[in-house]
């Protein structure tokens, strides 16, 4: 036994310096450890390799904060005097002629918000008393005022937002960037997906797919808990020295067949399992908060061992940190038609889960020096209509004409009050920004050519912006 | 329209496009012509002229999409570039000349120019894009080393001999075993019969084995989860909702097709148009559920017309690509760019499916059908006693839309003020639900007070709910999830309402709800419906007040819910109080049939309709309540298993071009037909008569169709081969990769035909040729000189598909349960997967057999697809999928080292390991394993390796099943196990 359990030893320790040593890159790892074909060495680097952007990029990672359901515009961010004064009335008709609507019919009544606003910040930009932890931020964040989308149901709209497509399907915005950009960690996924409220997003796992381009580039849920990867945990009984050697077996075995077949999907398949490794260990530690100060847990106001869309925002901080490059979080449910989800208590309940988080992710972004580097996207699938919708409380139903969504840092002007909608918010009059016009400035902020970043399938060379999008010049700083 | 070119950007794709540059060019060289090829180069050039001189419009006379058109004016001059009007137009400075006009923004770049210029010096010829052609009829070569038996290796020796590179060797026998045991049936030879085919010397020996495999019913289950990839087959509705759906006896149908071996021509008439056949049979119109695995979407508020435009635009474009490999989906919102189909083609093709009805059907077994006939002749005796049964109109969809809607705007939760018990804890949720904990006793009474949602009160309606914390879900808190309530009272400011009468979606025998409205101790309102039924669901009361009550929205009433002194503890367990505020018509209808009618959103079936005329007829006592039962029962047995199929529309649908592709701007009518480019001269349908999806099947698979045969045996190839001598295996058109092997693909697809369509004959002539024998190992003379294998000098090694992985894991492991069909089933997967979606699914694992069965049967929800397919790339059931990735992640790393499925199977191999007697000690039981896993023994680096994993493993105290559990999970987690070698 002696030998063995000395050899055993050996093989440790080379091998912890081996897989600990983070700051090579999978390249040089599978490099190290491929023997010498050089066949097999070319492909392992190329593997590495990222993939070069257009030009130079202004954001290296985006947090896309999705408030699934559709938040309303009108309490939160849009006062309308007009609005508030053809209360009760029905909707003019050059308004409403010809637009189809989820739930509401032609003749739906007008409704105004009850809500007070005042202008904030330098900017002056508008916000009623639900979201009081915004007026810090204001001035941080590049406002859309008169967004538009394609589609009024909440699952090709959340296709469409992620997508740009209402068909499923498609590559999400994430993959995209994982597929245009590569991976500034080998320690973690590209593309990583949070959840907080009371149920999944509806559209469920579409939304963050890959579509037809390779699975690597999906994203990959983050689950609640000490674990956050399906399947991350090794089988029980297992201790980390005894995956240890287990996986390095394993990587002789393959390094032989390797050398067999020489095959360099094999030099692939070794990488993957020692990222697998490596994400065990950097995984969890990730999603362990215990060595952040209690200051910051309390900004963002972060209940330990609670999962919650605070939790998430810290999360998603870390994450930027560690290199990951799209983080999404999903927060439910905005759907605020009247009725069990309404626009009184539903809503306040759902703006103080956010309001604070938010405020403190862009401020921690900000002192970390991240911001600058980091595109902020907020906003749901659609904003909400102007007419009341008569469940048993009122609410409002899904509206794509306008509504108010906002980015900041990454390369975007702060303060800019971008986009106006008519009186009564019901389209949008003035520098209008369409979901397609989003993806491409996006995309553009990370150096990317919508135009270019193309992938063939079907004998088309898809976008994530389809046929459209125009680059928003203006609001880049 | 815009014209430009969106440039390829990966490194990966240009690399590919130089090597087929490169073969092509190898050989033009023999075929001694430099000039640009008219379809892949030079029509796209043209097409920017199209638009002002082509089909629609001709300036000045001239169009340039046709010979005799281009000839006009002299624009092309055949032979003679610089009497060509065309060439001095696209090269002038003078912007009165100069085309495309200077203000359209287009000009030809110079490279452009001298494509157009070598073309028109060539002679100017119009060829048809090679996929577009005749599949020509060519001699089987005689390469250099003779002729060898299989006409396959003949074709790619030819090229191998141009290319001046030589085969590889056979692979070993045990790996060919393998392989060819992996593509055919899915499953891996067993150590015995991998035994027995090393010891087999007969020259026939191979062969036998391809048989054997060919024969196996396994063979149809692995051949058609490929179909089942371009169907986009799942088990559930997608979207939003993804409400599960039954469709599952199609899969079996196509199961059952592949192991016979049906044609495929016949098998293509049958998944698009069995249903119109003259007779069709049961199973010929379940063949046509290929067309009803589209997504549905049951989200409220969704307009049904654009979803069912949804609909029709997917399968248009799925029998596009399916059998004519071409992008339909391009002429969705234009004509499409670069192949010759139109817009208006598109909407004839779609027309063919706008035409049809999407049915249910219902299927009956052969022991059902002496039920059956039991029932009926009841039936018949009930029926006869009673006056005849006169023939019922059935409600109209929009008649039970008008009910819905007045459902759905008059029925409000009630929001729950307080909630009290007399001994038992009640607690409320956000959704205004009730939940009782702690004691549940006799007599006990629950006050609760809400806050009226609406200012007029017609009806109470309790709904009783299940919840995990009861026992058996409940919704009663009896032992077996029954409650009896004995009294409700509605009072309001301290007056009590009372109730007319009560309805409810369940009555137990002698309890009816009726007795609710009585107080007395020891009667009241019980869910039990009886033997053969559920118990443990959530069921509704309705109490209907003699007056409505107007009040103040918000005005606080209470509600008093009293139940049984005897039994004792049958109180209620979970509910919610539901007012409604009128909505006179829906209120009416008994509470059965509001359920049935709300319980979906779709069109409700015919049988449903049936049920919802008798539910009216009973509650007006117009038909005997036994008579009823029996129709229930009837309806049951028929209902017990359905599948989705297409019939025919009883009058046919007006298709409109979708201009732009919006289904809101309709604009040109057309007619079903097929593109206008193949429309074959001598067709033999009668003029004048709407064609219908049998004509459109009939037409794909013509002999003497230019796609449907090459597209087909494209795709069997490539399951082979991994990938299709046109790699571009969805796109046989313009846009499309060249074939690698032109000749060989025309002989195959003239050979499919000839041998009546038979795959199964493909699939032997395929798995029998030295090419695919042979080994697969990398050469570094090929990696330079033919680095993607193109040529095939040597097999390629493929990941196994993501099912494939875990059956091989199955069969290795011996937990395989063989049998096959049936309705899906569950294999574990982590709970935490539904953190991520709107519905909560149930997934409660299988047990027994089911636990192992082959992944063509696990359930699918297109919404949260198991983690096995989302991480190895399994088909996304959202479009036709007709080529899966390959990718290799550190997910797919973690899913086989870690997944409790994979564990699971890990110890049962273990297990078995080391409870076998094999001699040799460790080194008999790793040389077993390797046996087991690869068909092969390990050499001695390989066993020196795994034996200093076992006598780690040992020193680290792990008995013997556990040490083999962890050899056993070793080798499921090698490169070697997932692929095919």
């Amino acid at each position: 036994m002696n030998p063995t359990i000395r050899e055993r030893l050996e093989t440790e320790r080379t091998r912890r310096h081996f897989l600990n040593d983070c700051r090579m890159g999978l390249g040089a790892m599978a490099l190290a450890s491929l023997g010498e074909s050089a066949s097999s060495q070319a492909v392992a680097a190329s593997a590495a390799a990222n993939p070069v952007p257009h030009f130079a990029p202004k954001a290296k990672a985006v947090i896309f904060l999705f408030m699934a359901g559709g938040p309303s515009q009108l309490e939160l961010f849009e006062p309308k005097p007009m609005l508030n004064s053809l209360h009760g009335k029905p909707t003019p008709e050059s308004f409403v002629k010809g637009k189809r609507f989820a739930f509401l019919k032609n003749d739906a009544k007008l409704l105004g918000s009850k809500e007070k606003f005042r202008q904030y910040g330098q900017c002056g930009m508008d916000l009623s008393d639900h979201l009081p932890h915004h007026r810090r931020i204001v001035d941080d964040l590049c406002w859309l005022r008169a967004v538009k989308t394609d589609v009024f149901n909440h699952g090709p709209a959340k296709g469409f937002m992620n997508t740009g497509s209402p068909q499923f399907g498609r590559p999400s915005m994430g993959s995209w960037l994982s597929y245009g950009l590569g991976a500034e960690t080998q320690d973690l996924p590209a593309f990583v997906v949070l959840q907080s409220g009371p149920r999944g997003p509806r559209g469920g796992a579409p939304l963050w797919g890959s579509g037809f381009l390779p699975s690597k580039h999906q994203g990959v849920p983050f689950l609640k808990g000490e674990t956050p990867i399906l399947d991350l945990a090794p089988p029980e009984s297992r201790t980390r020295d005894d995956e240890e050697l287990f996986y390095q077996t394993l990587g002789d075995l393959n390094r032989h067949r390797l050398d067999t077949t020489g095959d360099p999907e094999i030099a692939g398949r070794i990488a993957a399992y020692e990222m697998a490794f490596r994400m065990q260990a950097t995984a969890p530690e990730l999603v362990d908060l215990s060595r952040e100060s209690p200051l910051t847990l309390q900004r963002y106001g972060v209940e330990p061992g609670k999962p919650s869309f605070a939790t998430n925002c810290l999360l998603a901080r870390r994450m930027v940190e560690r290199g990951v490059r799209f983080v999404q979080l999903y927060h439910t449910d905005w759907d605020h038609h009247g009725g069990a989800l309404d626009l009184g208590d539903s809503l306040t309940k759902i703006c103080r889960e956010v309001d604070q988080p938010t405020a403190a992710l862009i401020e921690d972004l900000k002192a970390h020096g991240l911001l600058d580097s980091t595109l902020v996207i907020w906003g749901g699938e659609f904003g909400r209509t102007p007419m009341g919708e008569s469940r048993e409380t009122i609410g409002r139903d899904h509206h794509i004409d306008a509504f108010t969504m906002w980015m900041a840092g990454g390369g975007t002007k702060p303060g800019l009050l971008y986009g106006k909608s008519d009186e009564i918010g019901y389209n949008g009059v003035e520098n209008v920004v369409h979901v397609h016009d989003l993806h491409a400035t996006a995309l553009h902020l990370m150096g990317l050519d919508h135009k270019r970043l193309t992938y063939r399938f079907q004998g088309r060379d898809y976008r994530l912006t389809d046929v459209h999008g125009e680059v928003m010049h203006d609001i880049i700083a | 329209m815009s014209l430009r070119f969106v440039p390829r950007r990966r490194r990966f794709a240009q690399m590919a496009f130089s090597i087929a540059i490169g073969l092509m060019c190898a050989r033009s060289t023999t075929s001694a012509s430099d000039a640009p090829d008219f379809a892949r180069e030079v029509r796209p050039i043209l097409s920017k002229c199209v638009a002002c001189h082509g089909p629609d419009v001709q300036e000045n006379g001239l169009r340039l999409d046709t010979p005799e058109g281009s000839r006009k004016l002299k624009a092309i001059v055949p032979g003679s570039p610089e009497k060509s009007a065309i060439l001095l137009r696209v090269t002038s400075q003078d912007p009165d000349v100069r085309m495309p006009p200077p203000d359209s923004g287009d000009m030809l770049p110079a490279a452009d120019v001298e494509k157009l210029r070598g073309w028109i010096a060539a002679g100017a010829e119009y060829t048809p894009h090679w996929a577009f052609r005749p599949i020509a009829d060519p001699p089987v070569p005689i390469p250099k080393s003779g002729r060898p038996t299989n006409p396959i290796d003949a074709f790619v020796q030819a090229e191998l001999d141009k290319a001046g590179l030589t085969p590889s060797p056979a692979a070993a026998k045990a790996t060919q075993l393998r392989r060819v045991s992996l593509d055919l049936i899915g499953l891996p030879p067993t150590r015995e019969e991998v035994v027995a085919y090393l010891a087999d010397t007969r020259p026939d020996a191979y062969v036998r084995q391809v048989r054997r495999l060919l024969a196996s019913p396994h063979y149809g289950e692995r051949q058609a989860r490929h179909w089942l990839d371009l169907a986009r087959y799942a088990d559930s509705n997608g979207y939003t909702i993804d409400g599960p759906r039954s469709i599952w006896p199609w899969r079996d149908w196509v199961i059952a097709a592949f192991n016979q071996d049906m044609p495929f021509d016949r098998f293509t008439e049958l998944q698009l148009a069995g249903d119109l056949l003259p007779g069709a049979t049961a199973e010929q119109k379940l063949a046509t559920g290929f067309h009803r695995n589209t997504s549905f979407n049951e989200e409220g508020g969704t307009d049904p017309v654009q979803f069912r435009v949804e609909r029709d635009v997917d399968r248009t474009n799925t029998t596009g690509s399916v059998w004519l490999g071409l992008t339909m989906g391009c002429a969705q919102c234009h004509n499409h760019k670069y192949d010759p189909i139109s817009q208006r083609d598109y909407y004839r093709l779609y027309s063919f499916f706008a035409d049809a009805d999407e049915p249910l059907m219902g299927l009956v077994s052969d022991d059902l059908l002496v039920r059956r006939k039991k029932i009926e002749s009841e039936l018949a005796a009930r029926q006869t006693k009673t006056a005849a049964v006169e023939p019922v109109e059935l409600p109209s969809d929009e008649e039970i839309n008008r009910y819905r809607f007045d459902g759905r705007n008059h029925f409000r939760p009630a929001p729950i003020k307080s909630a009290e018990a007399t001994k038992a804890k009640l607690t409320v949720s956000a959704d205004h639900a009730v939940l009782a904990s702690g004691e549940s006793s006799a007599g006990e009474t629950y006050t609760i007070r809400f806050a009226a949602p609406v200012d007029r009160i017609s009806a109470v309606r309790l709904d009783a709910l299940t919840d995990p914390s009861l026992p058996k879900n409940g919704p009663g808190r009896a032992g077996n999830g029954n409650f009896v309530l004995s009294h409700i009272v509605l009072t309001h400011e301290g007056k009590s309402l009372p109730f007319a009468s009560a309805d409810a979606d369940i009555e137990q025998d002698k309890y009816p709800v009726v007795d609710a409205l009585k107080g007395l101790p020891d009667k009241g309102w019980a869910i039990n419906p009886g033997p053969g039924e559920p118990l443990n669901q959530p069921r509704m009361g309705e109490f209907k007040l003699v007056k409505p009550l107007e009040v103040a929205p918000g005005a606080e009433l209470t509600l008093t819910l009293k139940f049984a002194e005897k039994p004792s503890g049958y109180t209620l367990g979970k509910f919610r109080i539901v007012i409604a505020d009128g909505g006179p018509e829906f209120l009416a209808l008994p509470v059965k049939a509001q359920k049935l009618i709300t319980d979906t959103i779709a069109p409700l079936e015919v049988a449903q309709k049936q049920q919802f005329v008798d539910l009216l007829n009973l509650q007006a006592k117009k038909i005997d309540p036994a008579v009823a039962v029996l129709r229930d029962q009837l309806r049951k047995l028929d209902g017990s298993v359905t599948s989705l199929v297409m019939a025919p529309a009883a009058t046919p649908r007006t298709t409109r071009i979708h201009q732009r592709g919006d289904f809101l701007q309709p604009g040109e009518e057309v007619d079903p037909g097929t593109p206008e480019v193949f429309d074959p001269k001598d067709d033999s349908r009668s003029a004048g008569e709407r064609l219908t999806r049998l004509d459109l099947a009939r037409w794909l698979t013509r002999p003497d169709h230019p796609l449907t045969p090459r597209v087909t045996v494209n795709r069997e190839w490539q399951k082979f081969f991994g990938l299709g001598l046109v790699e571009t295996e969805n796109d046989f058109g313009v846009q499309g990769a060249l074939p690698s092997h032109p000749a060989l693909l025309d002989w195959l697809a003239r050979r499919f035909v000839a041998d009546g369509w038979s795959l199964k004959r493909l699939h032997f002539l395929i798995v029998t040729s030295d090419v695919y024998m042979r080994s697969s190992n990398h050469r570094p003379d090929l990696a330079e000189r033919d680095p993607l294998n193109r040529l095939l000098a040597r097999q390629n090694r493929l990941r196994l598909d993501a099912e494939t992985i875990r059956d091989n894991a199955l069969a290795v492991s011996g937990t395989l349960a063989r049998s096959l069909g049936g309705k899906p089933v569950y294999p574990p997967q982590p709970a935490e997967l539904f953190q991520f979606t709107q519905s909560q699914r149930g997934w409660e694992a299988s047990t027994g057999p089911d636990r192992y069965r082959r992944g063509i049967y696990t359930w699918i929800w297109r919404q949260s697809r198991h983690p096995l397919l989302t991480t190895f790339d399994g088909a996304d059931a959202q479009v036709a999928c007709t080529r899966r990735n390959r990718s290799n992640t550190p997910l797919q790393a973690l899913h086989l080292a870690n997944d409790p499925v994979f564990v699971e199977l890990a110890e049962s191999w273990g297990r078995s390991v080391a409870a076998a007697r094999a001699s040799g000690g460790d080194r008999g039981r790793i040389e077993r394993v390797y046996a087991d896993a690869f068909a092969r023994t390990p050499d001695q680096a390989e066993a020196q390796a795994v034996e200093r994993l076992v006598m780690a493993e040992r020193a680290a105290g792990r008995t013997e099943p556990q040490v083999w559990t962890t050899v056993a999970r070793l080798l499921m987690n090698t490169d070697e196990f997932i692929t095919r070698e």
